[in-house]
């Protein structure tokens, strides 16, 4: 049994050596790179060109104060409408591959850990709808107010809270898919309205960014958390687990 | 109201509420998705009339102009994507509809069949937004967002069919497409450090030979490549679309790659032509060879189907390539129109061979290739759609590839670049016999044993297949009228004032 | 100055991520190399955005990054997802349980 494993760790040590010859080329191409990359940013003139003149110009008539949350949601906000679909996309496909209920696992918390998640789901859900609403003004906005709400979410997960793992497959949905839909809306109404896509009165679109904020973050926080719990909701699965599914013959 | 201008935004806001209702009604998942290619296919005819009649347009989103806003716009390559892949998305659209009504009807695995298929509505919805979105976009970030949808819905769909085959290859394309993006992206972090903006057409301005620009559109590069399965680097491409059900396999061998260098192909050749000096292209072109010579070889060696198409594909990517020293040397206009006619011939004939495959496989169980003898016998149609499509791989008249290599042909004699022309009628001669070693069991070996049919025949299955071959298979006949949309305007040409307000 | 320093950390932090790519085997590794590369390169587009004068700094590298993040938690939730699946697909005990539920299956008809 010993010489077996001295005969493994030999093993493996000459293993190491062979790949070492390949390891090591590796290694000079990588730091040759990183030496091109540094050289490069050197170079670069400076001072370096900035488009933060133009946001000032514009940033009365996109109905924030903040001029990352202006670009963000208003002058570039098809980037943000596409990115809030690669995130859905996120949660399609993670349902789309598993097989378990959602979640798989059933945690055992103790009473301290279900006292203080109850005292701070409230909490929680008051600082996520602080940080949307200030987005505004300063730093905040959908994304940070929603990674705090799937916080909440997750402790509420973890902790044995029965009702959030049994939700149902379409309120779930509809939640995760208010914030994209918002944004599609606005963007309809926008052309319709407006005559371009997403384009918002400089007058009411302190209105449409805060509701659409607000949607964005209640999906952001739900997504999130469902990327945490994995496998699918309720309601959602037709076959049981275990069912021969992957060792099968050819198909399609 | 709604101004005729609006129609740009079609071909991406219908297919993206497509994905959304999908998701949300399953019951109806089909027809919102049939609908939103309607809709799609309708944009892009309307699209087309609206640019011979009026030229090249852009369209600036929110209302707010470059430098600080994003915009779309046509100009004839970009609507000829777009008019494909409309053409395209409908028949795939048709296909799965065939293809999820005749698996769910089976008994053995219903829940498998109706999980794949609840999913597989929104996730193609969703990619083709990103294609769209990709074909219209003037934003360099824009793009990477694109780029992104566009990569992980491919992923997700390869991984639809379970198979712990499938889940691999899906987990190995999904991160080479993640280092093709962040590749990208640093590309992009790069052109604005140099100049400022993101927008196409300013950078087309003010393209220079710069330090930040060479590494840029190296990365930029590099990640495309990475992404279109060049030699060496489609070591991802046969597995992932091999191992995919049949229309996931059709839109990804059809579709995605040639968005990714369509990509690469715009960046060249419009916007930093000024940049890139001659061996680059030779480089491109030796790549190219490569690839051709490589996958028509590695084609022939397969005993499955799917994996024969597949490699078919990483060989017949390489004529693409071939054409970045020819276009060079012979002229800009001339590069787009033979690049569009080889991509867009490939993607029609492409599709149809992977339906073709996907009927066959799934009526007999199998795509061993020597065991396919006598499968004209019951299904046709199938057959004969898989050699049209071959007719085009191999690039025999009056097919668009014979029309795309005619044109490489000429201007790689014309202007004594031998190498080339060798190793295009090298690549025909090998499309030919990796053609001919499955066309030789469907039509010409006679059977030895009856083959035993899990299902008759659909229409829904056949027909899409067999149309998109003929499509592809004459499309020389309709030349004329895709040049023509060349011929208008590649770049658009619209003073723009420098300020970004609305 | 410091601004330097953030592009270069950010660059040496893809560098970082792009070698374990490339490197290592196991999926995890691989996941987490391009998380590492990924945040490298929105480090080097914060550094890009930084003016020494507070009033004129850049906004538009910072919505990149937040658009850059969100894709990027979402394509890890994916790979993980995928590896996890893998992993248990691969499984042999899991295969070995499997097999003893489609014997039974069979048995029982």
């Amino acid at each position: 049994m010993v010489r077996r494993n001295e005969a493994k760790m030999n093993n493996r040590h000459q293993t190491k050596k062979r790949l070492s010859g390949l390891l090591w080329t590796l290694l000079l191409l990588t730091i040759f790179l990183a030496g091109l990359l540094i050289w490069t940013v050197l170079n670069i003139p400076r001072p370096l060109p900035s488009l933060s003149r133009e946001t000032a110009e514009y940033l009365a008539m996109s109905g924030v104060n903040n001029p990352v949350t202006a670009v963000l949601l208003n002058f570039r906000g098809y980037d943000t409408m596409l990115e809030v679909m690669v995130f859905l996309l996120g949660a399609m496909t993670v349902w789309s591959i598993t097989h378990a209920p959602f979640p798989a696992r059933v945690a055992n918390p103790s009473p301290v850990q279900a006292t203080a998640v109850r005292l701070l789901t409230p909490l929680v859900c008051l600082i996520g709808g602080y940080l949307i609403w200030q987005g505004a003004y300063q730093t905040g906005g959908a994304f940070q107010g929603g990674a705090v709400l799937s916080a909440g979410v997750v402790l509420l997960l973890i902790s044995d809270f029965i009702w959030v793992p049994r939700m149902h497959s379409l309120p779930l949905r509809l939640g995760m898919a208010v914030g994209p839909l918002l944004f599609v809306i606005l963007a309809i109404w926008g052309v319709i309205t407006e005559g371009s896509l997403l384009k918002l009165s400089p007058e009411n679109a302190w209105a449409y960014l805060l509701f659409l904020e607000a949607g964005c973050g209640i999906s952001i926080g739900l997504t999130l958390a469902a990327f945490f719990a994995g496998g699918r909701p309720l309601g959602d699965l037709r076959e049981e687990p275990y069912k021969a599914d992957q060792d099968d013959g050819e198909e399609g | 109201m709604i101004s005729a201008e609006s129609w740009i935004i079609v071909p991406v806001v219908a297919p993206l509420s497509g994905a959304l209702l999908s998701f949300l009604i399953r019951r109806g998942s089909v027809i919102i998705s049939m609908t939103a290619a309607a809709l799609n296919g309708l944009a892009a005819i309307i699209l087309v009339k609206q640019f011979l009649q009026a030229g090249p347009a852009v369209y600036a989103i929110g209302g707010w102009n470059p430098p600080l806003g994003i915009t779309l716009h046509t100009d004839g390559p970009s609507l000829i994507m777009l008019a494909m892949t409309a053409v395209a998305a409908i028949a795939i659209c048709l296909y799965a509809w065939g293809y999820f009504s005749l698996r769910i009807d089976e008994p053995v695995r219903i829940g498998r069949a109706e999980r794949q298929e609840s999913f597989f509505w929104p996730l193609w919805m969703l990619q083709l937004t990103a294609l769209n979105g990709l074909f219209l976009s003037g934003d360099i970030f824009n793009l990477y967002v694109t780029l992104e949808l566009l990569g992980i819905s491919a992923a997700a769909l390869a991984a639809l069919s379970g198979k712990t085959s499938a889940l691999i290859a899906s987990l190995r394309y999904l991160l080479v497409s993640l280092l093709g993006s962040l590749s990208y992206l640093l590309g992009v972090v790069f052109i604005y450090k140099t100049y400022g903006v993101l927008d196409l057409v300013l950078l087309q301005k003010m393209a220079g030979m710069e330090p930040g620009v060479i590494a840029a559109l190296a990365f930029m590069s590099v990640g495309l490549l990475l992404k279109t399965a060049l030699f060496p680097m489609h070591f991802w491409l046969p597995p992932a679309h091999a191992n995919a059900l049949a229309p996931v396999s059709s839109i990804l061998s059809g579709l995605v790659v040639k968005a990714s260098f369509f990509l690469l192909f715009r960046l060249w050749f419009d916007i930093f032509s000024p940049v890139l000096p001659a061996s680059a292209f030779s480089l491109m072109g030796f790549l190219g060879a490569g690839a051709v010579l490589w996958g028509a070889i590695q084609s022939l060696r397969q005993k499955r189907l799917k994996l024969l198409i597949a490699y078919s594909t990483v060989s017949q990517l390489g004529y693409l390539f071939i054409a970045f020293p020819l276009a060079f040397a012979g002229g800009t206009s001339q590069a787009w129109s033979t690049v569009l006619f080889m991509a867009a011939g490939h993607a029609c004939a492409k599709i149809a061979m992977f339906m073709a495959a996907g009927n066959i496989l799934l009526h007999i169980g199998h795509d061993r290739i020597k065991d396919l003898a006598g499968i004209r016998a019951h299904l046709p149609i199938t057959s004969f759609a898989y050699a049209a499509a071959g007719v085009n791989l191999i690039g025999l008249p009056p097919s668009a590839g014979f029309v795309a290599k005619w044109m490489m042909l000429i201007t790689a004699l014309s202007t004594h670049q031998w190498l080339w022309a060798l190793v295009l009628l090298a690549g025909s001669l090998l499309a030919a016999a990796y053609v001919f070693k499955v066309t030789s069991q469907l039509f010409v070996i006679p059977p030895d044993t009856t083959l035993i049919m899990r299902h008759r025949s659909a229409p829904l299955l056949e027909w899409p297949a067999l149309i998109l071959a003929l499509i592809s298979l004459l499309m020389g006949l309709m030349a004329p009228y895709p040049l023509r949309l060349l011929e208008i305007g590649v770049t658009p040409e619209v003073v723009m004032l420098l300020g970004g307000g609305p | 100055m410091t601004n330097l320093l953030y592009s270069f950390t950010g660059l040496i932090l893809f560098i970082f991520g792009f070698f374990a790519l490339i490197v290592c085997a196991q999926p995890l590794r691989k996941i987490l190399g391009c998380n590492v590369m990924a945040t490298g390169i929105f480090l080097f587009l914060v550094a890009t955005s930084y003016r020494a004068d507070a009033a004129a700094i850049d906004p538009v590298p910072q919505a990149m990054v937040l658009t850059g993040i969100v894709v990027s938690v979402s394509v890890t939730a994916v790979a993980l997802v995928l590896a996890t699946s893998i992993r248990q697909a691969s499984d042999p005990f899991i295969a070995r349980r499997k097999k003893k539920a489609k014997g039974d299956a069979r048995k029982k008809q």
